[in-house]
């Protein structure tokens, strides 16, 4: 393998350009630097373990489990074993250091391979090429998008290649049963990738091998196989020839460009030099000797005068992949989707100081239900949701992510499913957990929630099925392994907190259908003390302008120990005084004095906004204390911080 | 030089190979009864094959033997024949098949006996008390066929319907959902235990809802409507059907959260020779809902269940009084030559019983009829309460068969020798349902039932598929999975007019969210 390292072009059929000491040296420098920086740049910027957490939720779920029967239905279809590899080497991005370990490995191979191809097509190495399909990876990662599998079928296709050439079968019978041979292996592991193999080989031979006959006939190699796989196994064309292409891309259509690009680049770039080569040869035999060391050899040999300087060539050969890097990044870093990652990231791992940091360098139209959904988490968890809530962005809907199961990512059953169950709504949580279940497969994430579901209810049988499921995943195994023996010990789980509090919230009312006031009552029924329930009941109120029901059910935060009512509760009383409300009991509660000034403050701005949105009145509200106001939100549905 | 090198590597890899040699036979599973201790108590095993009678054409038993240990031998015998010696290092006892096979095949009607030994940390054996399971003289058909999926919901993704050969463990699939479009694929029909004739429901967003005719074996026809639940005419000339208006609604507190409810439903009949869709009043009354029709051996007797319509606003879900339905079992006498219906006639009415009567399938030998009940409803496989209940139709008496458990049991299945029963139950963990197979004896005794047999023995551990409606029949089914999908993507062959959709209906706008949207 080292042989074919940078320096590879010593081993040059062309015998006319000289063994260069210095030049490799260069090139070497290049390509260390390079894979070194990709390699620090994912361990530390973009952070595998980010991307591990999207999937499922951001991004499709690359299934691995450990044990035979995974493994045997993986080999039971094309494409699967590279599924298969695929599906295990994801599961690293768990830990950041060794799934940047994974990623730059998979691009410094198809440098090699790359490097080696144009070599072999060219009969010269153009290095700076090799690092296209790298740095291709790499934008894949800055979208925090996981195409490992997609790139390891292509990179077994291009190996697959390499040999084919390497061997320069010389008959061409022999030639059209090595390949047969090569090209049926190759479906069988890679899939749809094998077609990149046909038609590279089949480039090699129209313009290396000059076997025309070969180079037609190749390619009916996918047709055949398209014909047995429409009419004899009645497949989709989706499963033929795109598996990887086609079924396992993401939602980002950006990601499947650059992977249909990746796919394209070595045909076409194999194409073009061939091409060149071609157009080449001939006008030299036209033109003959003297002129071809005319002009443009004179131009070409400054060039190479430039790489073969060792100065200039370290600049060149080891800066310029640097700068592709660099560009790239420029190009292509998703920071948003970072973000959004992260704010998902930090709610599971229960972070809520963290949810709001990231939270507040997102902009607020670019916060999806999700994000809301977890700050408002963030926001209850850390005591803040009647004073802060609308500081952030907010929407109905992703308070408690509702209606909104079609045409969404499905990652939000489980954001649901996992409010549903601190709530004590264990039906619905379970629900969602199915649904996500059945839509994305059987992540550990939902593996765990369903087996947490079941235990609070007591159905131990139906957990233990979901936990030995989950004891097979490679990351999360342990866990589950830890947990049945803790059942067995002890099936009620008296030690088990979380359990228990779920069981101490969870409705044991039976209900259909329930509407929002008979949904969070009947949990405050269950238990008077479900602090979630009462303030997301209240939020709702809040949400949906019901001030009236805010006030109606103030009394809740005496009952629940409550020394200050939070702001946005006294300006909803304030608001239902504004209204001419009935006169009720407040239980003791009394806007404060600055309260009762923010709201005088908000009347006049009303006033002179004549109950209409008034775009200036409105951005001057927004510089005084009125800004993350409940005033203003009721008013206008204005959200904003306050300055 | 080059030959030497060679002599090493081979001397090192003999060797190897001795050693591993030797290492198996010294560990080998050799007990000798003296230097047993003896348990007094039987040893735990999973899955539950003791006590119970199995078919002798069933595939081996393999199971797991929960008691601690670092060595476990079993020895299968029964009165005639080779004992079997099954040795493991593990837990897992997996059983040779040929031995089994004919172990089985010399002793039918006669007992089977597994002494298991357990060897201990100190490398002492223990020996338990045997286990006796019973081997029938009758065989049971050879195939099963069944749905497979995960538990689901609202939404599916991938659902299958498979054939397993029940004298091994061989799994083939009839369709799966995947090959058109992630459709979905419902109940499956056989005319009197034999796949010539098939009736699949198939319900997809591209291809519609339809259902896929299988006649003569391998001729696939796409009839353009969805038949619930479908019941062939002995004599094969016609297939009645319920269409069902069905809808899933959620509970909340209960330990399963779906629940089933028919807002309307009626029982119509295809008659096959004529391509003609008909329905006769007493099989589809207005004010009743009619559903899982089950035809006597004879064909002279459409069997089915029956309940009054309850509410009167036909789209409200749930409706209201929803747990209040209940079904009688009733029967309409028919004369296939003149294609007359008689009047309906109350079998077991639920007013009598309490409970809802619903899936009732007759034995081929026309003696028994077995059915379901519940607290209420139409969908047993949602209710924990469903029970298993066998009536003797020479008497008229009916009772709870001996082996239901404390979760539902429903969807079961008559062998063509009338002496097994397939049916699905939750009793492992009331969740997943698993197919399970119960010997039913000539007085209508049903034996403890035993789970279909996997060559894993830990399979249903962690399996997170369901298997569901299980019908046994004598041999595979001929139509290739081709075929079917070739049939599901074309349009229709049989255009038939239907009166109800008879697909069931998502009700993701239920919940709190409703109000919120």
């Amino acid at each position: 393998m080292i042989a074919m390292l940078p320096n590879h072009e010593i081993s040059l059929p062309n015998q006319n350009v000289p063994v260069r000491r210095g030049a490799t040296a260069s090139q070497w420098a290049g390509f260390i630097l390079f894979f070194l920086s990709v390699y620090l740049y994912v361990w530390l910027f973009i952070k595998p373990s980010l991307i591990y957490h999207g999937f499922g939720i951001f991004l499709a779920y690359p299934a691995f489990s450990l044990g035979w029967g995974f493994l045997n239905s993986s080999l039971s279809y094309p494409g699967g074993l590279v599924e298969y590899i695929g599906g295990f080497l994801s599961q690293l991005y768990y830990f950041s250091w060794l799934g940047a370990l994974v990623i730059t490995a998979a691009a410094c191979l198809i440098y090699i391979e790359t490097s080696i191809l144009i070599r072999l097509s060219a009969g010269r190495a153009l290095k700076l090429i090799g690092y296209i399909p790298a740095v291709m990876l790499l934008m894949i990662c800055n979208h925090y998008d996981n195409q490992l599998t997609a790139f390891l079928a292509l990179l077994v296709a291009l190996w697959f290649s390499v040999v084919y050439e390497k061997m320069a079968v010389r008959r061409s019978v022999a030639c059209a049963v090595v390949f047969m041979v090569m090209f049926a292996m190759l479906y069988y592991i890679a899939g749809g990738a094998s077609f990149v193999f046909v038609s590279l080989v089949s480039i090699y031979e129209l313009f290396v091998g000059r076997r025309k006959v070969l180079a037609v006939l190749f390619p009916a190699a996918v047709i055949g196989t398209y014909l047995v796989g429409r009419y004899v196994f009645d497949l989709e064309i989706e499963i033929i020839h795109l598996r990887f292409l086609g079924t396992r891309l993401g939602y980002d259509l950006w990601v499947r460009n650059i992977v249909i690009c990746v796919y394209l680049f070595f045909p076409l770039a194999l194409f073009g030099i061939g091409l060149r080569q071609g157009l080449a040869g001939k006008k030299s035999s036209v033109c003959g000797a003297e002129k071809d060391s005319g002009g443009s050899s004179l131009k070409a040999g400054k060039l190479r005068q430039l790489f073969q300087d060792s100065k200039g060539g370290l600049i060149v050969e080891a800066g310029l992949p640097i700068i592709i890097l660099l560009a790239s990044i420029l190009v292509s870093f998703d920071g948003t989707k970072k973000k959004l990652i992260q704010v998902d990231y930090f709610a599971h791992q229960k972070m809520w100081p963290e949810v709001l940091r990231t939270a507040r360098r997102i902009r607020s139209e670019s916060c999806d239900l999700c994000c809301i959904h977890n700050i408002d988490r963030a926001l209850y968890y850390t005591g803040r949701l009647g004073d802060e809530m609308f500081r952030y962005p907010q929407m109905v809907p992703a308070l408690m992510l509702t209606g909104m199961a079609t045409g969404h990512p499905v990652g939000v059953f489980t954001e649901r499913g996992l409010l549903f169950l601190e709530l004590g709504y264990l039906g619905n949580a379970e629900r969602d957990a199915f649904e996500y279940m059945e839509l994305v497969g059987s992540t550990p994430l939902i593996l765990e929630q369903l087996a947490t579901i079941k235990l609070a209810k007591g159905q131990l049988e139906a957990a233990k099925v979901f936990l030995n499921a989950l004891s097979k995943d490679l990351i999360f195994g342990n866990r589950a392994r830890e947990m049945l023996r803790r059942i067995e010990q002890d099936p009620e789980l008296a030690d088990d907190e979380r359990i228990q509090y779920i069981r101490s919230v969870a409705s044991d009312k039976e209900s259909v259908n329930l509407g929002v006031d008979d949904f969070f009552h009947q949990l405050l029924d269950k238990n008077s003390n479900n602090k979630l329930a009462f303030e997301y009941m209240m939020a709702f109120y809040l949400l949906t302008k019901q001030v009236d029901k805010v006030v109606a059910n103030i009394g809740g935060f005496n009952d629940l120990g409550y020394k200050k009512l939070p702001r946005y509760y006294e300006e909803a009383i304030m608001l239902y005084m504004a209204h001419g409300g009935p006169r009720t009991d407040l239980h003791g509660w009394m806007p404060r004095l600055e309260t009762i000034e923010r709201a005088r403050a908000a009347g006049r701005i009303y006033q002179l906004c004549g109950g209409r949105y008034n775009e200036k009145e409105i951005r001057g509200a927004l510089t005084s204390d009125l800004a993350d106001s409940y005033f203003l939100y009721h008013a206008f549905h204005v959200l904003g911080e306050r300055k | 030089m080059k030959k030497l090198y060679y002599c090493i590597i081979m001397t090192c890899i003999t060797a190897a190979g001795a050693v591993v040699v030797l290492w198996f036979a010294l560990n080998k599973g050799t007990v000798s009864p003296a230097e047993c201790r003896i348990v007094s108590r039987m040893p735990a095993i999973k899955p539950d094959y003791t006590e119970t009678v199995i078919p002798p054409n069933i595939a081996p038993l393999n199971f797991m033997v929960l008691e601690p240990g670092t060595g476990y031998l079993v020895k299968i015998h029964s009165a005639s024949g080779d004992s079997i010696d099954v040795f493991s290092r593990n837990s897992k006892i997996k059983i040779p098949l040929r031995r089994w096979k004919s172990l089985l095949n010399t002793n039918c009607g006669k007992e089977l006996f597994f002494d298991v030994y357990v060897r201990s940390k100190d490398g002492f054996w223990s020996r338990y008390e045997t286990i006796t399971n019973t081997i029938a003289k009758e065989d049971i058909d050879g195939y099963l066929v069944y749905r497979f999926m995960k538990p689901i919901f609202n939404w599916w993704k991938d659902i299958s319907v498979y054939q397993r050969n029940l004298g091994n463990y061989k799994n083939k699939a009839v369709l799966r959902g995947k090959s058109f479009d992630d459709g979905c694929l419902n109940c499956h029909t056989f005319l009197n235990n034999a796949p010539e004739c098939m009736l699949l429901g198939i319900r997809s967003t591209v291809y519609g809802g339809s259902t896929l005719l299988v006649s003569n074996g391998n001729k696939v026809e796409k009839i353009g409507a969805r038949w619930t639940y479908t019941a062939w005419h002995p004599s094969g000339r016609l297939a009645t059907y319920s269409m069902n208006n069905v809808y899933l609604f959620f509970h909340e507190a209960t330990a399963e959260v779906r629940d089933v409810v028919d807002l309307d439903s009626s029982i119509c009949y295809y008659v096959v020779d004529s391509n003609q869709v008909k329905t006769a009043p007493a099989i589809s009354q207005k004010n009743k809902l009619e559903t899982y029709p089950a035809w006597s051996p004879d064909g002279r007797y459409l069997y089915y269940c029956s309940a009054p319509i309850l509410w009167i606003d036909r789209h409200k879900v749930p409706p209201e009084h929803y747990n209040e339905v209940k079904y009688d079992l009733m029967r309409v006498s028919y004369d296939v030559e003149t294609d007359e219906w008689g009047q309906p006639e109350t079998v077991l009415s639920a007013e009598k019983t309490g409970m809802s009567i619903l899936c009732p399938r007759i034995s081929p030998d026309g003696r028994f009829l077995v059915f379901c009940m519940c607290e209420y409803g139409c969908f047993p496989i949602y209710q924990s309460s469903s029970d298993l209940y066998l009536m003797d139709l020479q008497t008229g008496q009916h009772s709870k068969l001996a082996v239901n458990s404390e979760y539902s049991e429903s969807w079961h299945s008559f062998s063509s020798n009338s002496r097994w029963l397939a049916f699905s139950s939750k009793r492992g963990d009331g969740l997943f349902t698993r197919t399970y197979f119960s010997y039913i004896d000539k007085d209508g005794r049903g034996y403890k039932p035993f789970i279909l047999p996997q060559k894993d023995p830990a399979y249903y551990d962690s399996l997170l598929q369901t298997y569901s409606v299980p019908e046994l029949i004598a041999s595979p089914v001929k139509a290739s999975p081709n075929a079917l999908v070739r049939a599901v993507r074309q349009p229709e062959n049989i255009k038939v007019d239907a009166p109800l959709t008879g697909a069931t209906v998502r009700t993701e706008n239920s919940g709190p969210w409703r109000q919120m949207q």
